[in-house]
């Protein structure tokens, strides 16, 4: 047994070459993740502030960039209410909490990641199946209440089940789907027409 | 009966159950640690068939929209198959390494009592989540519910109470490795096993807080799913497979480490960064879109790397097995790794194509596979191996008596979870074109696709696999309590000296 | 523009080369080990054959996917990857394993 393991085929280089590589790149996706904090957080170009429940918003082509983009447009107060960041992060705040003890993210999917058993709910609020900016609200409140009554199929059977919701966490879920389709979500989902940009 | 009766026959079955545990205590063919990975994977086969059982009503209502509706809606069985899914992994893992701990440290371990202990805390704990998930489901909007029943968080639900619980036994666990490993012989298999499990612990407090911007709880969100599955899980079976290699088929540990470091160097490289697949669409900047899918295209090369590597060892070495259920296993992890993760993961994981395939049923075909192709079947392997010791180390080769059952379980498994896999990817190449290419991920789109006869008879051949799944599933269960029973001839000695290396 | 997303016409291409590079790159480096071990011409033949089938399907891959700019850098990561990747993991094997005796599992007690 005189062969000898070269150098580049050794345990000791190989155990250097694997702690290497995962520092590396731990350190740089460490790098990634602090540039990428200071870009989503709210109140950023990215991730709206949260008083954007403020605004009108939409969704449309850019033609420059050749995707989907939010539009932030004028005045349009949830449920009449202007309110100040401090109010709007409040609501938005509950409606997430709300969001997650009531397990949506098992049926629907949030940004595209959760379950498919029902739809996406990132541009929600944007959906064409509420039928007008005007009655959109109420719609939403009322269906969150109860969505058995309620019930929007589409001709599939599956219903929401009704899932307790109070008018207030109701009207919290509204503030915080109109929150998150805010979202600069790099075009995604494509294709989407949103209420009210119908030609 | 009477309430008198009940408990009459509970005091019977509860001192059955405890005389059977007396009994398998005083089990001369196992030493301390492997009693108590018994133990592990005893639960672990348990929550398999809870899995089972939920995947296959979870399934049912896509075909019967009002089966268990408002009873156990969807979202609760959905959510109770898929935590299943982790902690009977997560157990596996534990007790597979508490099963060679011993063996590769030369010393009994540490703090067995607290191993112990910690397992029935766990196991009890599991239990209570399981029970709030089924009985009380969901709370109202606040933080009470996040602490006590659910967590909203796919694949993290539990409530936060149960994080601290898992962060504590985990803590135990860890202590028992590194203080074994301490104790006797450090190696570079414990060197490497160490530090994955301070990853894999600190990467669980990464999913352990609340924050309302949705953007930054699914970045970090995403450091624990994906740095568990596609990182530390993977090292981890690494560890399980190189000490494997080293005690079954004899490899020599200085080739078995570096080829253990080759791979760590292989899926951390790829892996980290292969983060970056996850951060197309949730809000963070274009960039992720480069970095995911270039380290997203280098994380096939472990696998090829595989390919190579046993090609080259089944050359070089001629093997001897007295184990052959547990071969069959390694060889499904083998090709179910390799389709699961390597084929189904970049089939759809560029940005390109992703952004039609992001949240369809692709993503259920790509899991399904992956998940049972590079876990479930190591684990299976692995209950093997340990069946066999626990019966003695008797012969599990070739005319083993009621050999039929270990193999048709194994062919239901690989069938059911196959087929699942092709009619889920049906769905979603439906789903992906018509709800989000065509009618642009509209609500109204969504249920186009739900709608359409594909999709529809997707769901049906998913429903017929699991149920396949489901029958082998109960048949490998059933097989690894009798697995060797009765069998008198000794396995085959594997020459070694590996170990003393 | 960072992205050109599939068009609708090309979603099966796009899926069934991605799935084919996977298939193609491990058959390829599958018949180069065996043709290493083996020594038979033939095997050697086939997996060049399976190479030449993985650039194909890299080709069509860059194609349906709209690659340009930086992204062209990707294909040829792996058209070179693919082709190099087995190579060097088959000469690791042989040299990590130049310390096990041929053919058989006894040592003899040799201590490293």
């Amino acid at each position: 047994m005189t062969e000898q393991v070269p150098k580049w085929a050794s345990e000791t280089f190989w155990k250097k070459t694997a702690i290497w590589v995962t520092g590396g790149s731990f350190v740089l996706l460490v790098i990634l993740t602090f540039d990428s904090m200071s870009q989503i957080t709210a109140g950023g170009s990215r991730v709206q502030a949260y008083s954007v429940i403020n605004k009108d918003i939409s969704y449309r082509l850019d033609k420059t960039k050749q995707r989907y983009q939010p539009i932030i447009g004028g005045d349009a107060p949830l449920f009449g209410k202007m309110l100040t960041e401090e109010e709007a992060e409040k609501l938005v705040d509950h409606g997430k909490k709300t969001v997650q003890t009531k397990n949506c993210m098992n049926c629907h999917t949030l940004l595209g990641n959760g379950a498919y058993y029902a739809p996406d709910l990132t541009k929600a609020w944007l959906d064409q199946g509420w039928g007008a900016k005007a009655s959109r609200e109420e719609l939403m409140v009322n269906f969150l209440l109860d969505p058995e009554k309620n019930a929007r199929t589409f001709g599939s059977n599956r219903k929401m089940p009704n899932l307790d919701i109070t008018q207030s966490e109701a009207e919290a879920i509204v503030a915080f789907l109109k929150w998150m389709s805010a979202i600069d979500t790099n075009g995604f989902p494509h294709n989407f027409t949103a209420i009210g940009e119908e030609d | 009966m009477t309430l008198q009766t009940y408990q009459e026959k509970a005091a019977v079955y509860w001192s059955n159950c405890k005389q059977r545990h007396a009994k398998f205590m005083a089990n001369p063919n196992l030493s301390g640690g492997q009693k108590l990975a018994v133990h592990y994977f005893t639960v672990a086969m348990v929550l398999f068939m809870a899995q089972l059982l939920f995947g296959l009503l979870a399934g049912m209502q896509f075909i019967f929209p009002s089966f268990l509706y408002e009873i156990l809606d969807f979202n609760v069985n959905r959510m109770v198959h898929i935590n299943a899914m982790v902690v009977w992994m997560l157990y596996g893992f534990l007790g597979s390494i508490y099963w060679f701990l011993e063996e590769e440290s030369g010393v009994p371990i540490v703090g067995l009592k607290w191993g112990h202990l910690a397992f029935w805390v766990l196991t009890g704990a599991v239990t209570i989540v399981v029970l709030v998930y089924l009985l009380i489901q969901i709370g109202s909007g606040d933080d009470t519910s996040l602490w006590l029943i659910n967590e909203g968080r796919e694949y993290i639900e539990a409530p936060r109470w149960a994080d601290i619980g898992i962060v504590i036994v985990i803590l135990v666990f860890f202590y028992n490795v590194t203080a074994t490993f301490a104790a006797g012989k450090w190696s570079g298999i414990a060197g490497v096993l160490t530090l994955d499990l301070v990853a894999l612990a600190g990467l669980y407090t990464a999913g352990m807080f609340y924050v309302t911007n949705i953007s930054v709880d699914q970045y970090w969100w995403w450091w624990v799913i994906h740095l568990w599955v596609e990182a530390t899980w993977e090292v981890l079976v690494g560890c399980i497979m190189a000490w494997s290699l080293m005690k079954l088929l004899g490899v020599r540990r200085k080739v078995v480490q570096t080829w253990l470091y080759i791979e760590v160097a292989l899926m951390f490289g790829s892996g980290i960064l292969g983060l970056g697949h996850h951060y197309f669409w949730i809000g963070t900047p274009e960039y992720w879109f480069t970095i995911g899918g270039f380290f997203s295209a280098l994380e096939p090369i472990p696998l090829v790397a595989m390919v190579v590597h046993s090609i080259y060892d089944s050359g070089a070495h001629r093997f001897k097995n007295s184990n052959h259920p547990a071969l069959t296993w390694i060889i499904a992890h083998a090709f179910g790794n390799f389709l699961g993760a390597g084929v189904w993961g970049f089939m759809h994981t560029l940005p390109q194509i992703n952004l039609y395939t992001h949240g369809t049923q692709w993503s259920a075909s790509h899991g399904h596979l992956a998940f049972f192709g590079a876990y479930a079947t190591i684990n299976i392997a692995f209950f093997y191996l340990a069946a066999q010791q626990v019966r003695g180390n008797v012969w599990m080769g070739g005319d083993l008596a009621n050999g039929w059952r270990w193999k048709t379980a194994a062919v239901l498994l690989n069938l059911g979870v196959m087929g699942m896999t092709v009619a889920l990817l049906i769905a979603g190449y439906e789903q992906s074109f018509i709800e989000r290419a065509v009618e642009g991920s509209t609500w109204a789109g969504y249920f186009a696709a739900q709608n359409n006869h594909w999709f529809m008879q997707a769901m049906v051949w998913r429903m017929v696999f699991g149920l396949m799944t489901a029958v082998g599933g109960g048949l490998l269960f059933w097989d690894l309590l009798e697995i060797g029973k009765g069998e008198t001839r000794p396995a085959a000695i594997i020459q070694n000296d590996a170990i003393t290396d | 523009m960072l992205i050109e997303p599939v068009a609708l016409s090309d979603f099966f291409l796009s899926f069934f080369s991605a799935a084919m590079i996977i298939l193609t790159a491990t058959v390829y480096a599958g018949l180069f080990a065996w043709a290493k071990i083996s020594a038979r011409r033939s095997v050697y033949w086939g997996a060049w054959l399976a190479y030449i089938i993985l650039l194909v399907c890299v080709g069509i891959f860059s194609i349906v996917n709209n690659f340009s700019g930086y992204w062209l850098l990707l294909s040829l990561t792996m058209a070179l990857g693919y082709a190099f990747m087995p190579r060097l993991i088959w000469h690791l094997c042989v040299a990590t394993h130049t310390l096990e005796p041929k053919h058989s599992h006894h040592s003899g007690g040799h201590h490293d």
